[in-house]
């Protein structure tokens, strides 16, 4: 899979943030279907960063109601990267 | 605070300011935290967004308005510490306002022009002659006659014979040419007229005396430069010759269709009393008051025009460029809005600001000279503007302009130069008061000469 498919966009919140600054955590939203391998190759290629560890979750989509019809949005999977001390990425130092 | 001042001229100095950065940086961050609440950013509640996200997105450059405020501020703080009094506005000079930074201290420079300090001398006491205000029974008699006017009937004359006076009310038709062309716009029909209140071009009013109702004749007159509001072609005289008179003579053929005359009416008590007063004795003394209230009023402001003229002939002084500036832009804004005023356009009046502006030069630097001695005079005798002189200006000015008192108000606070402006016009007048009643008059019955000098305030 393309690198670019695998990594659809970086997560920047108060939590990301936050995160960012206690141990040098990054948050992305990847393609659902990709591995926590493929995600280290992938960034290591678009960054040219060391990553230290990849935990994945999915992220269940929310129930929605429109009116009388009830739907459900979209799920997506989060990828917490832990990157080597003194590597970053210059997206997440302010947008 | 870090300040060097410069003397670069007598009334020119420059300020070196520099704010220290930890000031700096205190104001910048307190502006983001200010800024942090009102923003809303994906991903993060308001309010709670990490600082150098937010100097990301909002680049520093956006506070160019805080960072003017803080130089009004120590441009004020500096004025404080040197005693320095500006006059005019000031000019800043090579902001950083380009190249802001959140860590550094921030270095700015102002160039102003320095209030000179004066010594007025002897301003009390000056001696002058004061004409006494003596109204004759002839002025008595025009005024009256002025009064009467609007009373009195304007009636055909019963015999068709007569032949046209003065203060004849005419009705005509006229067809004016030059050169055989029609005239633009030197033709009417039933045109009226009062012969003598020179309202028609020079001359012809006087060509119309001694004719008679019906006749038709041609008057011919020498249009005036300004004929039409066009300059005419300039005219240079050739030696020799006096045809060069005739090409502007223009040629009216004139028919008088009526020809009226005005009747007073008696003076008597019902007219006194639809002017308001008792009887015919006290209706002439007050036309008699009111004329020498008029003419001491214009004894008055001519002796304080010579006190003007004479204390800046007097006094030593540099007005700076800046105030002279100042002056002669409120001169140059005061004859356009006259002019557009006088419903004129101003591409037709013949008026150009950047001559006048040359023209003006010497008497904008008498003025300010004037201004800043009356100011001096005014620090001397602890003479102030109060809110209520301001009040009674809004007043006036409202009533001459037929505007709100509350609008001319409003209008004063939001724009601070005028508001300078008329604090320091009523201040002028003011002082003007003050040395006028303290001068030593000489009465004397007639001036021995005449001043003509234009009005200067």
């Amino acid at each position: 899979m393309d690198v670019f498919r695998i990594i659809q966009k970086p997560l920047i919140t108060e939590k990301s943030t936050a995160l960012q600054e206690d141990g040098n955590w990054l948050a992305f939203r990847v393609h659902p279907d990709a591995n926590k391998i493929q995600i280290k190759a992938a960034i290591e290629k678009i960054f040219d960063v060391t990553v230290l560890q990849v935990n994945t979750l999915n992220v269940q989509g929310k129930t929605k109601r429109f009116g009388r019809n009830v739907g459900v949005s979209k799920g997506w999977k989060k990828a917490m990267l832990r990157l080597k001390d003194g590597d970053k990425i210059e997206m997440f130092e302010g947008v | 605070m870090e300040l060097v001042v410069e003397e670069l001229d007598k009334l020119k100095r420059k300020l070196q300011i520099t704010v220290p950065e930890d000031v700096v940086s205190e104001k910048v961050d307190k502006a983001y935290k200010e800024l942090n609440r009102q923003i809303k950013m994906p991903g993060f509640r308001p309010g709670k967004i990490p600082q150098n996200i937010l100097e990301k997105q909002v680049p520093i450059h956006s506070f160019t308005e805080m960072f003017q405020e803080m130089m009004q501020d120590y441009y004020d703080k500096a004025l404080k510490q040197t005693g320095l009094v500006p006059a005019g506005q000031p000019e800043i000079e090579n902001t950083e306002l380009e190249n802001l930074k959140k860590n550094a201290p921030f270095k700015f420079s102002v160039v102003l022009d320095v209030k000179p300090t004066l010594q007025v001398k002897n301003y009390k006491g000056l001696k002058f002659k004061k004409q006494e205000a003596k109204v004759s029974e002839e002025e008595v008699e025009s005024a009256i006659q002025s009064i009467l006017a609007p009373h009195g009937v304007v009636e055909h004359y019963e015999d068709d014979d007569h032949a046209i006076v003065k203060g004849d009310f005419l009705l005509m038709d006229f067809e004016g040419s030059l050169d055989g062309e029609p005239l633009d716009k030197g033709s009417a029909k039933d045109y009226k007229v009062r012969i003598g209140e020179k309202k028609m071009i020079e001359g012809f009013e006087d060509q119309l005396v001694g004719h008679k109702l019906g006749e038709e004749f041609e008057v011919k007159v020498i249009l005036p430069s300004n004929w039409d509001n066009k300059v005419r072609r300039v005219s240079m005289p050739i030696p020799g010759s006096d045809s060069e008179a005739e090409q502007d003579q223009a040629v009216f053929k004139v028919k008088i269709k009526e020809v009226r005359q005005q009747i007073l009416p008696e003076l008597d008590d019902e007219i006194a009393e639809k002017e308001g007063f008792a009887n015919v004795d006290a209706f002439r003394r007050g036309v008699k008051t009111e004329l020498q209230a008029q003419k001491e009023q214009q004894e008055e402001l001519r002796i304080k025009e010579d006190i003007f003229n004479q204390l800046v002939k007097d006094t030593e002084a540099d007005p700076p460029e800046t105030l002279i500036k100042r002056e002669l832009k409120f001169m140059i804004e005061g004859m356009k809005y006259q002019i557009q005023q006088s419903g004129m356009k101003l591409e037709d009046s013949g008026f150009e600001p950047e001559q006048a502006e040359k023209e003006w030069l010497e008497k904008a630097t008498f003025n300010t000279k004037g201004y800043m001695i009356l100011e001096a005079i005014a620090g001397n005798e602890n003479i102030h503007v109060t809110q209520t002189d301001l009040d009674e200006e809004y007043k006036k000015l409202a009533e001459q302009t037929k505007q709100k008192t509350e609008d001319i108000k409003r209008g004063m606070m939001a724009n601070a130069e005028s508001l300078s402006q008329t604090s320091s016009k009523i201040l002028g007048q003011k002082t003007m008061n003050f040395l006028y009643s303290h001068c030593e008059f000489e009465y004397v019955k007639e001036l021995d000469s005449q001043k003509n000098d234009e009005p200067s305030q």
